[in-house]
């Protein structure tokens, strides 16, 4: 017996750490008392019985024919916002791969108050780009010849974006939207070809008008989708620093017109950032200020390589950002310091997920179970602005502890109040390519391989349609319990049903204070969510714009709530990877007595890129303030929720 | 009197010989431990520094503690102790799976399921043990790899580490020479 000692202690000891390295889980019963919160109506988006025939996978370059599936992995996105001018952003812009149309319509349920119409794609072969080389990524909507009327931006696989400028309507009563109503323009001449990915608009040097940042994943000038191009197409340098993807262009706003024939001029600025931070593989990019200024800090999230976090020390026409970075302590993985990772960087989102008053930045990387399991991120604002100064990126990692570092192949990330409790839930648009086969085991060997030969698709696993790879993940949404962790609540939410998702847009659509959204699909039917969450909670929600109409994107409001919790928000000019929300700023207050005032603190630049900032007391509810010098008191006029 | 500890392993190396076992021990140890270095230093290891000291402690303590209950249940020696040597060589069986776990499991910022596969895997070597005649038994697994597989099957939330987040801080040339450096016989 005695010779069993040892063997009975090291069980003993096994036995106590096992429970030590479970993650903590919720019981059924938590499960679903959080999952009471919360409801969702799915609903499919209107598919025309006119549309064009599906496809379920790109032409692409012969070199990557191999891996067509995997270069067929993007394209599906959706923007909302008010294009209309009905006050409620109740408008999508649908990029669907499957025809590669943009689509414009009414959300499903808020009415048909236009019939559901393409863009005009013609204008894409404009300066001579073959249409058959070309694919829409996604759209962003804003005013930007600032004539108080909502214009989109396309942005593309395989030319430079469009813009869309809407058409001044003269004729009387409610006019119909329709693809005649935008005129489209060419955002630069230059004839190049680009792979766009993301895009913002954010008053980058702080002279009030609106700026534009494209990121472009594949390098400028590569022919990912011409079939007929010859050579070899140039994949990543290395699994955890390529350098060698796309130019991050940066545009200043110059003039516009508006009438019959609008225009906005650009110009773009080069060599803002150095090549090694210009040329990363981007996915995401969210701007926000970090440090009170009001010019907008950058977030770019990149494929295979470090993602960066930008330091905006720009003036009026001269554009200047400073890399920052984490420190690392002995208890952080490499890739777990801002700006350090190797991660994969699929969708970004700012937040403040703590009640501290400081935004948190939100990352989607893969962290697939039995697949790679990474780690997504969550930086954690320490609030230490003045290291900014030095270059430190002040964000600690905290995704693990808050139960947040993993779900599955994710995109779009996303944070945002569902149930107007002032917590933020987080979200995530999952699933890479699906099909048949499972070909994780061929993508790990790509893990396997020199990173000197990656750079060749020829020597990447074939990935071609009939390959699986995450197929079947669920979008996952977490709720904060009782344990201060977050929780995937999916099952108990009845929405784990598996879709492969890649851009998540965010809105109130219908006013009544609970945020909706819709999930763009590649290779399938994409869903709106309406939100059907108990209305037991308060919310204040602002639409702040400038006095001739347009969002004031990158405006800061804040709310300090009786518990002590600061809540936090800005006006977003187009955040994440594909999804684009509302340029509204939406706090749920709990139980916040719906009756009563509730203090806003609101902070902007001006049209004249001065500083401003105002205090107002306003009843729960939506509200448009239109934000005026400080000396006149805004004016705030209440919209009715709908019944 | 107390009897001396019996190392079944030596019956597997020719001529029982002890230095043999040693020298095999001490050389994967050294290379473990230099790759280790290395890797956190310069190659750009993943986990966090605090995962090899850890698992490496754990081994340790793990290792003694268990050669305690041993040795007291059959009135032997302990292995560690009576001079600097034996304690010595103690070593290299906890440093080899301490940092092969370290390296090879990839639980993010988490120390106790990398805490649970040191101990699992020095504890596979009492737990699980086969008859080799002459009335002793011999350890089945490799400790390292059955502590690293039986964690990756228990707890999905924690991953392999996969082969590019050893050498994620080189790039260029050193992407070649690493690997021919590792592949010729030393």
């Amino acid at each position: 017996m005695k010779k069993y000692f040892s063997c009975l202690a090291a069980i003993i000891l096994v036995g106590i750490c096992y429970p030590f390295a479970k993650v903590p889980v919720l019981t059924t019963a938590e499960e679903s008392a959080l999952a009471a919160r919360f409801s969702f109506k799915k609903s499919p988006l209107p598919e025309g019985p006119d549309h064009p025939p599906y496809k379920n996978v790109r032409k692409v370059h012969p070199s990557l024919e191999r891996i067509s599936a995997w270069v067929s992995s993007l394209g599906a996105a959706a923007t909302l916002a008010d294009l209309d001018g009905d006050g409620r952003p109740n408008d999508l812009v649908h990029v669907d791969p499957r025809t590669d149309l943009v689509t414009m319509l009414p959300v499903p349920g808020s009415g048909d108050r236009y019939k559901p119409f393409a863009l005009d794609t013609s204008f894409w072969s404009h300066n001579g780009y073959d249409l058959s080389t070309i694919a829409p990524m996604g759209s962003l909507a804003g005013d930007f010849n600032e004539d108080g009327l909502l214009d989109l931006i396309v942005y593309f696989w395989g030319r430079t974006p469009v813009l869309y400028l809407r058409k001044p309507d003269n004729s009387p009563g409610s006019p119909q939207l329709s693809a005649t109503t935008f005129a489209p323009l060419e955002l630069v001449d230059s004839n190049e070809r680009w792979y766009s990915n993301a895009a913002l608009q954010a008053d980058l040097d702080g002279d009030g008008h609106l700026d534009l940042i494209i990121g472009n994943y594949f390098h400028d000038g590569a022919r990912v989708l011409d079939t007929k191009a010859g050579g070899t197409e140039v994949m990543h340098t290395g699994k955890s620093k390529a350098l060698n993807g796309g130019y991050k262009h940066m545009f200043l706003w110059q003039s516009a017109a508006s009438g019959t024939v609008p225009t906005v001029r650009y110009q773009e600025i080069k060599h803002v950032l150095s090549e090694e931070v210009a040329r990363g593989w981007t996915l995401a990019m969210a701007a926000a200020d970090l440090d009170g200024d009001l010019l907008p800090e950058l977030y770019i999230a990149n494929d295979f390589g470090p993602d960066r976090l930008l330091h905006n020390r720009s003036t009026p026409g001269d554009l200047k950002f400073a890399l920052l970075e984490g420190t690392r302590d002995f208890l952080t993985p490499k890739s777990c310091v801002l700006g350090h990772d190797s991660f994969k960087g699929m969708g970004v989102d700012f937040g403040d997920v703590n009640g501290d008053g400081l935004l948190d930045i939100y990352v989607s990387n893969i962290a697939t179970k039995f697949g790679l399991t990474e780690s997504h991120f969550l930086w954690l604002n320490t609030g230490e602005i003045g290291k900014m100064k030095e270059g430190i990126a002040p964000f600690i990692h905290g995704s693990e502890k808050l139960g947040l570092a993993r779900s599955g192949f994710a995109w779009e990330a996303r944070l945002a109040d569902f149930d107007n409790d002032g917590v933020l839930e987080a979200m995530q648009a999952c699933g890479f390519i699906k099909g048949k086969i499972n070909r994780w085991p061929e993508l790990q060997a790509l893990g396997t391989s020199n990173d000197q030969i990656v750079q060749n698709p020829r020597f990447w696993p074939s990935f071609r349609p009939g390959a699986d790879l995450s197929g079947r993940d669920c979008n996952p949404f977490f709720v904060r319990g009782a344990d201060g962790r977050y929780h995937d609540i999916t099952p108990a939410l009845g929405l784990a049903e598996p879709m492969v998702s890649r851009g998540i847009a965010i809105a109130d659509v219908d006013a009544d204070g609970r945020l909706d959204f819709v999930a763009a699909n590649q290779w399938g039917p994409s869903y709106f969510f309406k939100n059907e969450a108990p209305k037991t909670n308060a919310f204040v929600g602002l639409r702040l714009i400038h006095p001739n109409g347009p969002s004031a994107i990158g405006a800061v409001a804040r709310v300090n709530l009786p518990d002590g919790r600061k809540l936090v928000a800005q006006v977003d000019g187009g955040s994440g990877h594909s999804g684009r929300r509302s340029p509204d700023v939406h706090f749920g207050l709990g139980s916040w007595d719906k009756a009563k005032p509730v203090r806003v603190e609101i902070a902007w630049r001006d049209r004249n890129g001065k500083t401003q900032q105002t205090m107002l007391q306003l009843t729960p509810g939506w509200h448009t303030i239109q934000l005026r010098k400080t000396d006149v008191i805004a004016q705030a006029g209440q919209v009715q929720p709908a019944q | 009197m107390k009897t001396k500890a019996f190392n079944t392993t030596l019956l597997f190396y020719p001529r029982n010989n002890p230095k043999l076992r040693l020298f095999a021990l001490w050389y994967f140890t050294t290379l473990m431990t230099l790759w280790n270095v290395l890797g956190h230093t310069v190659l750009g290891f993943e986990q966090s520094w605090a995962t090899p000291v850890t698992a490496v402690l754990t081994a340790i303590a793990v290792s003694m503690l268990l050669d305690w209950v041993d040795a007291r249940a059959k009135d032997r020696e302990l292995r560690f102790t009576g001079s600097l040597g034996s304690f010595l060589n103690f070593l290299p069986a906890c440093l080899i799976p301490g940092f092969a776990c370290g390296m090879l499991l990839y639980p993010n910022e988490r120390l106790w399921p990398l805490i649970f596969a040191v101990v699992l895997s020095i504890g596979s070597k009492v737990i699980l043990r086969a008859p080799v005649g002459n009335g002793h038994t011999q350890h089945i697994f490799n400790p390292s790899n059955f502590g690293v597989a039986a964690t990756l099957l228990l707890f999905p939330d924690v991953s392999f580490a996969p082969p590019y987040h050893f050498t994620e801080n080189i790039t260029g040339l050193w992407d070649w020479a690493v690997p021919l450096i590792f592949s010729v016989k030393w």
